[in-house]
């Protein structure tokens, strides 16, 4: 086996104003749990547990 | 700015304001604050899987439940990117060999200083084979062990400048930007193996 992938892959994706209603409602979801864990996760030492209880995505 | 300034800053911060500003500025365009959040994520998620001791509930092996909880992430992610009219781009094999010369290079960096471990000549043995173009049968895992690292590490580079970002949010960042660019090609990379099976 080879590395090749000469065709590359067409962007298909979405500008944030082109989401639907529940894309958006899960991207806020997702956006305000990575705020939450970058902001306390200063330094960046992991209590797993905690911060896996603390996500809002289900 | 040092550590403690950057500490302070960041305790500063109201959590709802900066994702509403990340929003905002990505509904004008300016997308780099909103994807380096999830990118961060993302390498969380790398990491997090490294974790052997991890239990979380009494139903779900570990990796079960992070897999779930973090796809989300990953899929919104990769639609934002490939819809992101300043990130968005067709990879083809040139772009992955070049990105992974540059891999490579560092491996050469450090061999220059002194003898690497039995893993990592093994990582650079494999990195060498790919940028030749040479069969990779058997060596899929390590490689695909080497492209998550990379997307770890630039998820902990990516953290580090962010404060630097969220001072300045509406304001051309060219440190994310271009470790943004860096993580994205890793991750299409990644993503197009997973999809592909071709290292199964």
């Amino acid at each position: 086996m080879t590395f090749e992938f000469s065709q590359g892959k067409m962007p298909e994706g979405k500008a944030v104003t082109e989401l639907s209603e529940a894309e958006e409602q899960n991207l806020h979801s997702i956006l305000r749990a990575s705020v939450d864990r970058f902001l306390e996760d200063r330094p960046r030492e992991l209590n797993a547990s905690e911060e896996m209880a603390a996500d809002v995505l289900v | 700015m040092g550590s403690d300034d950057t500490a302070r800053f960041l305790a500063s911060l109201d959590p709802e304001e900066v994702e509403r500003r990340a929003y905002e500025e990505a509904t004008k365009g300016n997308d780099a604050p909103l994807l380096a959040f999830l990118a961060v994520s993302i390498a969380d998620q790398e990491r997090f899987l490294g974790i052997e001791y991890l239990r979380l509930a009494s139903d779900q092996s570990p990796h079960e439940y992070i897999l779930k909880k973090f796809s989300g992430i990953r899929e919104i992610f990769e639609v934002l990117a490939r819809g992101s009219k300043r990130f968005a781009k067709e990879y083809r094999t040139e772009d992955y060999i070049k990105m992974l010369k540059s891999v490579l290079s560092r491996y050469e960096h450090a061999r220059a200083k002194g003898p690497l471990s039995e893993g990592l000549e093994k990582e650079m043995a494999v990195l060498k084979r790919i940028v030749a173009h040479k069969s990779l049968e058997g060596d899929g895992d390590i490689f695909y062990d080497i492209l998550k690292k990379e997307i770890v590490d630039l998820g902990n580079v990516l953290s580090i400048f962010l404060p630097n970002t969220l001072r300045s949010i509406g304001e051309r960042d060219d440190t994310v930007e271009s470790n943004l660019k860096a993580f994205l090609i890793r991750f299409h990379l990644l993503e197009h193996i997973e999809e592909s099976g071709i290292f199964d």
